[in-house]
């Protein structure tokens, strides 16, 4: 069982990561690039689309209960291995040799 | 155009003949990649509502997609600019009095060198393969005099129209320096 609020935890690190390298991207792309109408625009697109992106996220991350847990292992392996039936204490079926 | 102004050693007669840039092209196989990475984290979507659809019903297994697919997306987005960077960084200017070599490696390299039309001994223009020829865009490579090294123009548009030019350009340079009371370039011993 693990916490759903130690996921965000995770994402908010990947978003400073990703703060800094959108950071020194932009920095090159304002430094280098000439001063045109496209470098401006193309640049405005993408932090445009970060910023939509990150507060969409934002704006349904703020309904979410970051207290509620999940099986991380049995959500994964659900998904690859069907369902046989037995439960944990259940007794193995008599086969008739 | 670029404010040749900004770069050092400009001319005060000096004049922007060509602003080149990789072709567009180049560019495809990258958006392409970035439209396909795109779609995987709606294809994991749809294949998990496929193979298992009571798995987004589990208690958080839709808001842990959400945030593995936004930060997915993001990095997505963010290879794409720097690409797109790399490409649009990449600059090469002829002037009537020399070229201009800018280049982009990468985030963080970056590569100025300039070489005098009266230096240019040769300029050799190069489309190869289909996709070239279609599109008109390939290679150019300049070698200058006493230079082991060559510039080379990658990937721009109507290659051999601007070695021609550029070779008609060196040409009126190389006159205008000999006139100045220069030894012809390539005579030195």
């Amino acid at each position: 069982m693990v916490p759903l609020g130690y996921f965000l935890i995770a994402w908010l690190v990947l978003l400073a990561c990703y703060a800094v390298f959108v950071l020194i991207t932009l920095i090159q792309m304002l430094r280098h690039g000439l001063p045109s109408p496209f470098t401006y625009l193309s640049t405005f697109i993408f932090i445009a689309v970060i910023a939509a992106v990150v507060l969409g996220c934002g704006m349904y991350f703020l309904n979410v209960d970051w207290d509620q847990t999940i099986h991380v292992l049995s959500g994964v392996t659900g998904l690859f291995f069907k369902d046989s039936g037995l439960t944990g204490g259940e007794a193995p079926l008599d086969i008739p040799l | 155009m670029i404010d040749l102004s900004n770069i050092p050693g400009s001319q005060p007669d000096e004049q922007t003949v060509f602003f080149l840039r990789r072709h567009w092209f180049v560019m495809l196989p990258v958006i392409i990649g970035f439209c396909v990475v795109l779609v995987l984290p709606v294809a994991v979507y749809s294949l998990i509502n496929i193979q298992s659809p009571e798995f987004f019903l589990k208690q958080g297994a839709f808001e842990l997609y959400v945030l593995g697919a936004s930060m997915f997306f993001l990095y997505a987005w963010l290879f794409l600019f720097q690409n797109y960077i790399d490409w649009y960084l990449d600059i090469w200017i002829v002037t009537n009095y020399r070229i201009i070599n800018i280049e982009q490696h990468g985030l963080f390299g970056r590569t100025m060198s300039e070489l005098m039309l009266y230096n240019v001994q040769d300029v050799t223009s190069e489309i190869i393969g289909l996709i070239h020829t279609v599109f008109d865009y390939g290679t150019i490579h300049i070698q200058s005099a006493g230079e082991t090294s060559r510039f080379e123009f990658e990937d721009i548009e109507h290659p051999n129209h601007v070695a021609k030019r550029v070779l008609e350009l060196a040409h009126i340079r190389k006159i205008q320096h000999q006139r100045k009371g220069n030894e012809p370039i390539g005579t030195t011993i």
